[in-house]
């Protein structure tokens, strides 16, 4: 259900017809937690833009605020300061459930840890975003095509305890894809993967990115991976050092 | 909506086993609730098929003594209105028995038989055919225990009085009959023509005297009895009726139901904390998947429909799984209560009963659940990234987990409300259970920082290690302490009721005390059987004189006015009476046995009045002062002051209330509601009561039966065979109470493993830690060890407090009885709850501590 510009001419806050407007937009982004009393800043002032179809790496230490922005980004959490925007929507102004429906709709998910539901079959993990949004039907036929997609026809029927961590984070991928997301975040998706699986995952990622136009924004510390995106910004101690856009 | 079911299915299908728990709190809750509203529901029916049975006529009339001719002429014009009525007459009364072939004594009960008594219902004897022949004089019929008591055979001769009758068979069976009414002496049955060969219904022996009708069928017998009840009454002649009587014996049922309703109801309640804590585990191991589902765009509201649905789905499996459960145990409840019941119970499942438990099942399963479920809606998606801060917690003041707490807290009540006896002792539940929990929490709470605060730092690491998780982040102390605390205070609750209940049925029987009751001794037999006691080597005492009498009039208000006017509503257990409702029926009809004497004995007290007896009287001229028990005091309405008149064999004796007195009857002494002084009743007929006392229980058999050969109208009670049979009364009734209560023990079972596999998620990962850090089984298990015993300690104490502060309340204010801690057997209930615990929690650690840490976070 990728909107295109037939089928939304008559919606005002589409995207697609504002060129200028990019898929993903962060102004001033400022995030403190609370920790022992002391109030502790973890991303200070990050703005920055993305266009559709764009391929963001976003590197840095551990601990410099990498999966803070990521979850800001997607609106997994609230900004102390600042604003996002993702896909013409601000997301300052959404309710947390109002977050969660654009989420089901535009974007999707790739972790470290896979994350798949322990409880849920591969082939229903993957449904489960096409569920959500009400379209049963169309996810059993789409889980078909993704398993295959992925290399993993035929395994449908197994739990996430029978799958290596490779074939897990296939499957997470197969699932970040179902609903054809606008924009996909993943957060250090190879740091549970050997170098080899790791490539695959990778190739798979901008397969998809090239083929569905879908902007992707790239969790990693791995300088390699980092250089297959378009773009890479750094981060250290919760602030941009260095932007290859700007450079 | 799909979504929502879909994802429901596949999740429950592969926890089923781990809400196994989940299933069977809600199972053994609802089948106690379904056994016990099923089975009082087939006792019901039981009673209103065997109504006319029970009664074994249309009509009844009895009195505690022989109709007066204005009695009789009253049931003349009965039987004159209603054409074709059959009429037969019993006499009951109490008297000593012996077989002259054999050794003993026995105090039987005796009842006369003239006419076709019953009327409906079948008397069945072995050998059979002995009922119909029981007109033939000459024969008894008896209980199969008085044959073996006195070690007699069909055919012997049954001395009772004077007489010899031929023993003809047993009786094995009949209508209405609770087995433990015989406890206390076995019946004989014997033809009224034989009545006066005994010699034993002289003046002062009670006997009490029954006319039973068969009415035709035309007639209307509870026309009949209205018409006629206020002259009979004013007679002090009661009546009987199949559809009145029917309806008091289903009010006492109600209770009895009621009381077992309560015992389901905390069964319910457990099972409820089941659910919770069961619920709670579930959700701690859902917080990824929920995260997930989140990130993936589930709404908070889907995902906990999602998980609601579950719980709704288990508990409907579990209410299922309970009602057959139920049903099943109903069919054995008859065995339970046998020998309790007046009718046969058979089995019938009771189809609303089944649905009720169902819904109520379905209710409490969702109503327990959502508390918990609801901090879903609250897992931040940002979980996915990484593990969860302790800043993240629940919000405090979310308005739906209000309105769900609201929700659970009215349900209880409501619940509370529908089981209980009374609205008023359902919300004082409802009210105690809140009290519990806050208690239990506060306890809990109070723990978690005294620890925090004063932490044992010298500890062996392993204790210190085990201790800290009280109170570390996350630490389950609370919801722990809540589950077991409160599984723990219910059944300490109950327990301690039941024994200050059955405790109560116990005969103060010291060393000293007498255990030998010789009574109906007429003044010409005093010397005789002093003699008797004192050739046996027996004490002997002071004989106390009882003198027969009855209310006259009340106040200046004519005793047979009172009755005439009709009945006061019957009284309820826990009720008080309401005053000037005038005085209780009962008080008005029964015989009197008063004494006289110049002083209180021990076991009596001054309540009111001073000085017993007043020092002033007869000097000070008047009619007698005499002393009232309290508590009949308070049933007749009277004061110090009030004057009763009394009918004292047809001589009139005026009195004034003079005084009051409390008298712990539990101690054997010959107790009296009314004492006269000395002076007013020394003339009266009167007969003696002495007591003594033998250790020997051969000797007391010999001096029994040496007396009554001698003296066959004086009644000799040996007292530890009346202790022995109450006894077996209580140890029946107390089956029939533990059984009840077996089911809060079996979902106490279920609260306690739900609340400690509460606490063991949140020691998994840790344990795992230690055991990849080089940790052994065995420091795993001290850890555990440490943690259990502490928090096993902390609920069952805080729980006991409570229980016993709560059945204080109910022994002392519901039950109106005193109060015992049995300290022994309830330390040994304390140290069950915590070995209980212990066992359970190493239980679960010893899992862990088995299996290799990488299957273990792998099966996470
Ligand atoms: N909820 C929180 N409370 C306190 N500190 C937090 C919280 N979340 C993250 N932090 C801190 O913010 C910093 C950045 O964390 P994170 O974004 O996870 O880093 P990265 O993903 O780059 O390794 C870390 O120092 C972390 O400890
Ligand atoms: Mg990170």
């Amino acid at each position: 259900m990728i909107p295109g510009p037939a089928t939304t001419f008559d919606a005002p806050e589409a995207s697609v017809l504002n060129v200028n407007e990019p898929m993903l937009r962060c102004e001033s982004l400022t995030q403190t937690y609370l920790s022992g009393g002391r109030e502790l800043t973890v991303l200070k002032n990050i703005t920055f833009a993305l266009e559709a179809g764009g391929f963001i790496a976003i590197v840095g230490p551990s601990g410099s605020g990498k999966s803070t922005l990521l979850g800001l980004l997607a609106g997994l959490d609230r900004p102390r300061a600042g604003r996002v925007v993702l896909d013409g929507r601000d997301l300052g102004t959404l309710s947390e459930d109002e977050r969660a429906r654009l989420r089901a709709e535009k974007v999707g998910f790739v972790f470290q840890s896979f994350h798949l539901i322990p409880t849920l079959t591969a082939r229903e993990n993957i449904q489960v975003p096409l569920e959500l949004r009400g379209e049963e039907a169309a996810a059993r036929a789409r889980a078909d095509e993704l398993l295959a997609r992925v290399g993993l026809e035929g395994r449908g029927h197994h739990y996430p305890a029978q799958l290596s961590g490779g074939e897990q984070q296939r499957v997470a991928l197969a699932r970040a894809f179902s609903h054809r997301p606008a924009v996909l975040f993943a957060d250090e998706p190879t740091g549970n993967l050997d170098a080899a699986t790791g490539a695959t995952v990778i190739g798979l990622m901008s397969e998809l990115n090239r083929e569905l136009g879908t902007t992707l924004v790239l969790v990693t510390h791995d300088p390699d991976l980092a250089a297959r995106a378009r773009r890479i910004i750094r981060l250290a101690d919760g602030a941009v050092v260095h932007d290859s856009a700007a450079a | 909506m799909p979504f929502v079911l879909a994802m429901a299915w596949r999740e429950s299908r592969a926890s089923l086993r781990r809400m196994a728990l989940l299933v069977a709190s809600i199972a053994v809750g609802v089948a106690a609730l379904v056994a016990i509203s099923s089975f009082t529901d087939s006792l019901q029916e039981s009673v209103r098929e065997q109504a006319r049975a029970l009664l074994g006529a249309d009509l009844a009339l009895g009195s505690a003594s022989r109709f007066s001719p204005r009695a009789e002429e009253e049931l003349k014009k009965v039987v004159g209105e209603a054409r074709g009525t059959d009429v037969s007459r019993l006499v009951r009364f109490g008297a000593m028995a012996y077989v002259p072939r054999t050794t003993g004594a026995r105090l039987v009960q005796v009842t006369a038989v003239e006419g076709g008594y019953p009327f409906y219902g079948r008397i069945e004897t072995r050998p059979p055919g002995g009922w119909e022949r029981l007109g033939e004089a000459g024969g008894v019929l008896v209980d199969p225990a008085l044959v073996s008591a006195l070690d007699a055979n069909v055919g012997d001769a049954l001395a009772l009085g004077e007489a010899r009758l031929a023993i003809r068979g047993v009786v094995t069976s009949m209508p209405g009959d609770v087995a433990v009414r015989s406890a206390l002496g076995p019946r004989v049955f014997m033809s009224a023509r034989d009545l006066d060969a005994t010699g034993l219904l002289t003046f002062g022996s009670r006997a009490r005297y029954e006319a039973y009708l068969k009415i035709p069928a035309a007639e209307d017998p509870l026309r009949l009895a209205l018409r006629h009840r206020p002259a009979l009454a004013a007679e002090r002649v009661s009546l009987r009726t199949v559809s009145e009587d029917e309806e008091s014996l289903n009010e006492t049922l109600g209770r009895l139901g009621r009381y077992l309703g309560l015992v389901a109801l905390i069964a319910v309640l457990l099972g409820g904390l089941g659910v919770a804590s069961a619920v709670h585990v579930f959700i701690k191991r859902k917080i990824e998947t929920v995260a997930v589902l989140r990130c993936l765009g589930a709404t908070g509201g889907t995902v906990l429909a999602v998980y609601l649905v579950q719980a709704a789905a288990l508990g409907l499996l579990g209410s299922a799984l309970g009602v057959a459960i139920g049903l099943g145990v109903q069919a054995a409840l008859p065995m339970v209560m046998a020998g309790l019941l007046p009718v046969e119970v058979r089995f019938a499942p009771s189809w609303p009963a089944a649905a009720a438990g169902l819904g109520v099942g379905l209710w409490v399963a969702a109503a327990f659940a959502l508390l918990p479920l609801l901090s879903v809606r609250h897992v931040s998606p940002l979980v996915v990234l990484r593990r969860p801060y302790e800043t993240d917690g629940p919000k405090r003041r979310d308005p739906v987990r209000i309105l769900a707490g609201a929700l659970l807290a009215a349900s209880v009540v409501m619940l509370a409300v529908l089981e209980a006896p009374s609205r008023a002792s359902g919300v004082g539940f409802a009210l105690g259970i809140g009290g519990a929990l806050l208690a239990l929490w506060a306890a809990a709470v109070a723990l978690s920082l005294a620890l925090r605060r004063f932490f044992p730092s010298r500890w062996p690491y392993l204790w210190r290690q085990g201790v800290a998780n009280l109170y570390r982040p996350a630490n389950q102390t609370v919801m722990v302490v809540l589950a077991l605390g409160f599984g723990a205070f219910l059944l300490d609750t109950l327990f301690l009721v039941q024994h200050n209940l059955l405790r109560d049925l116990r005969v103060d029987a010291g060393a000293d005390r007498p255990n030998l009751v010789l009574f109906d001794i007429q003044p010409d037999q005093r010397a005789g059987v002093e003699a008797e006691l004192r050739k046996a080597g027996l004490p002997v005492r002071e004989p106390v004189p009882i003198v027969p009498m009855r209310i006259l009039s009340l106040k200046g208000q004519s005793a047979g006015a009172f009755l005439a006017a009709g009945t006061v509503p019957r009284r309820a257990p826990g009720e008080r009476r309401t005053p000037r409702a005038g005085p209780n029926p009962w008080t008005l009809r029964r015989e009197y046995r008063s004494t006289y004497r110049g002083a209180l004995t021990s076991s009596e007290k001054t309540i009111a009045g001073g000085e017993w007896p007043p020092p002033g009287w007869p000097a000070s001229g008047g009619p007698a002062p005499v002393s009232i028990e309290k508590e009949l005091a308070t049933e007749l309405g009277v004061h110090v002051g009030d004057d009763v008149v009394w009918d004292v064999q047809g001589r009139i004796v005026p009195s004034r209330v003079a005084h009051l007195r409390e008298v712990s009857w539990a101690r054997f002494e010959p107790n009296f509601f009314v004492v006269f002084p000395p002076g007013p009743l020394e003339g009266a007929p009167q007969s003696f009561v002495t007591l003594s006392r033998a250790d020997d229980p051969q000797v007391r058999a010999r001096v029994q039966r040496r007396i009554v050969e001698s003296f066959p109208n004086v009644t000799t009670i040996d007292l530890a065979q009346v202790q022995q049979a109450l006894d077996r009364i209580v140890s029946k009734v107390a089956l029939a109470i533990r059984f009840m209560a077996l089911f809060s023990l079996a979902t106490g079972a279920v609260v306690l493993v739900g609340a400690v596999a509460t606490s063991r998620y949140q020691r998994l990962r840790e344990a795992v830690l230690l055991k990849t850090l080089g940790a052994t089984r065995g420091q795993i298990l001290r850890i555990a060890l440490a943690e259990y015993v502490a928090l096993g300690l902390l609920a069952s104490a805080t729980a006991l407090l409570l229980a016993t502060g709560a059945a204080w309340g109910l022994v002392r204010y519901f039950f109106e009885s005193r109060f015992s801690l049995p300290a022994a057997q309830l330390s040994a209930t304390v140290l069950a709850i915590v070995a209980l615990t212990v066992l359970v929690g190493l239980w679960t650690s010893a899992e862990v501590a088995r299996k290799p840490p990488l299957e273990v976070l792998r099966a996470e």
